[in-house]
This record gives structure tokens, sequence and C-alpha cells, in this order.
């Protein structure tokens, strides 16, 4: 293949490109058989080493895609780089589902301890009646209300570091879709 | 091998020699094909990928024998992204060692 068939075929397989990027990647290809006519091949060879123009066509056609999707997220490129990353559908939902379910059985769990712990010196009350012995008592009701409200804290602390979890699954979740999209 | 894969190595191996000097193109392309088995045409859209991320920069260059030469000079955040693709290379280098040796 000479250099003007390799290019001529080159700038058919490139429809979809703009005129100017056609252009400047054109140039670059031409400069290349340049070159290498300078250090003594022959077109033929080059052309061989280069590979075929529909391989490096399909090369630079799979980078412009990939380009738009990052440059202009549009519903149907979205769409695309979803589709990209089906193969990691039901891994996906796998790893948002469990750990989503984990979190919040355990932060009800949590939360039903603190409310337990906090009402239950009045349940005592309620269900020994008032006596000189709740006053003796007391030092034990006033432990489970101390520990009721250090479990409140502990489950809103753990609502926020549930959030920050699952936002982190998230986010690789999305590097791993961008990964295949690649 | 896994074409992914290559195109990751062959991502290294251009920063890598840009970072070491400005090069060109055909220089490139020589350089590598020298030791690894390419498509020599495929260069050419990482280069121009490379240069859109902001990797690299171009500048034309007169020359006393052949054409013009379009020289890429790696800018900051081409030598980050160098420097990160170096460590997770090794890292990966040294993980298949660890397998393969059995330790």
């Amino acid at each position: 293949m000479t250099k003007a068939e390799y290019l001529a075929e080159l700038e058919k397989r490139l429809g979809d490109l703009s005129a100017e990027e056609r252009a400047e990647l054109l140039a670059d290809y031409e400069a290349h058989f340049e070159h290498g006519r300078a250090s003594g091949r022959s077109d033929e060879e080059i052309a061989e080493r280069l590979g075929p123009p529909q391989l490096v066509a399909r090369e630079i056609q799979y980078q412009l895609s990939v380009d738009e999707a990052h440059a202009n997220p549009t519903v149907r490129r979205i769409a695309r780089a979803v589709f990209a990353g089906v193969g990691l559908g039901l891994m996906n939902v796998l790893m948002l589902l469990i750990p989503f379910a984990i979190g919040m059985l355990l932060l009800a769990g949590l939360f039903v301890l603190a409310a337990y712990l906090t009402v239950s010196p009045v349940l005592m009350l309620v269900q020994d009646g008032w006596s000189v012995e709740f006053l003796l008592k007391l030092p034990l009701a006033a432990g489970l209300l101390g520990l009721g409200l250090i479990f409140w804290v502990a489950a809103v602390k753990g609502i926020t570091l549930f959030v920050k979890w699952m936002l982190a699954i998230l986010q690789s979740n999305v590097e791993k879709v961008k990964e295949k999209l690649k | 091998m896994n074409v992914q894969f290559k195109k990751g190595v062959l991502e290294l191996c251009v920063l890598s020699l840009i970072a070491r000097r400005d090069r060109y193109g055909y220089e490139l392309v020589e350089e590598i094909s020298k030791s690894i088995e390419i498509a020599e045409g495929t260069i050419y859209p990482l280069l121009r990928r490379l240069t859109k991320e902001g990797f690299c920069t171009t500048y034309l260059a007169e020359s006393m024998e052949g054409p013009p030469r379009k020289y890429y000079r790696l800018t900051p955040e081409g030598h980050e992204v160098q420097q990160r693709l170096l460590r997770e290379w090794e890292q990966f280098v040294q993980g298949v060692q660890n397998v393969v040796k059995g330790e």
C-alpha cells in the first residue's frame, strides 16, 4: 500500500470526525510516511508497520466516543457508558444493596436499644410503682439513662458514617463503569 | 496480551519517553517499536488524547533532514500521571512476581 492509498483509505474511514480533526490526524500520518521515507523505508514497509488503516480508524473512532461521553454527558452517551458497565450489573446491585441492608439493620438496632435504655428508668417506675426501694435503685436508673444517651450519640454518629460509606461505594461503582467505558 | 492492558502500558511508555526529553511522533514510534511489538498507527490517537487531556503540549520545529517535526512536551500534570502510572506498573509487576514465585 502506498502512502497515497493508505491516507485515502484512512480518510474515507474517518468520515465521522470534524474536518479540522480529520485534517490534523491525517497530517500526523502523512508526516509519519515522510519521516519513514527520509530514513530509507519503503511506503509498503511503513504502511505494514502502522497497521491496517481500518484498525487505526477504529482506534480513533473509539477514542472519540469516549472523549465525547466525558466532555458532554448526554442521556444517550451516559446510557452507552452504563451499557458498557452492564457486565457489572448484578455485582452493582449486590454491592449496593447488601451494605445498605446491613447498615440499616445495625442502625435500627442501635436506635431501639438507645430508646429502650433511655426510658428504662420510667419503665421501672411503672413496673414497680413508687416506693422507697426505687430510691435505692436510683443509681442503676441513672446509669441506664446515661448508657442510653451514649447509644443515642453513637447511633447519630453511625448515620453520618453510613452515609459516607454508601457514597464511597457509589463512587467506586461509578469509577468502575467509567473504567469499563474506557 | 489483553488489549486494554497493552494500551495502559503504552501510555506509560509514551509518557516516560516524553518525560526524559521532548520527542516528535516518529521518534516515539521508533523508540517504542524497538522494544514492544505494536501497530505503530495506534500511537497517534494516543498522543492526540494525551494532548487533549492536557498531559502534553505540542510545537513544530524545522529539521535539517525530513519534514518539520511535531514535538511533544510533558506538562506538570503529565509528569504526575507518569509517576502514578509508573507506581501502578511497579506494584503490578511486584504482585505478579509474588504470585509466580509463590511468596
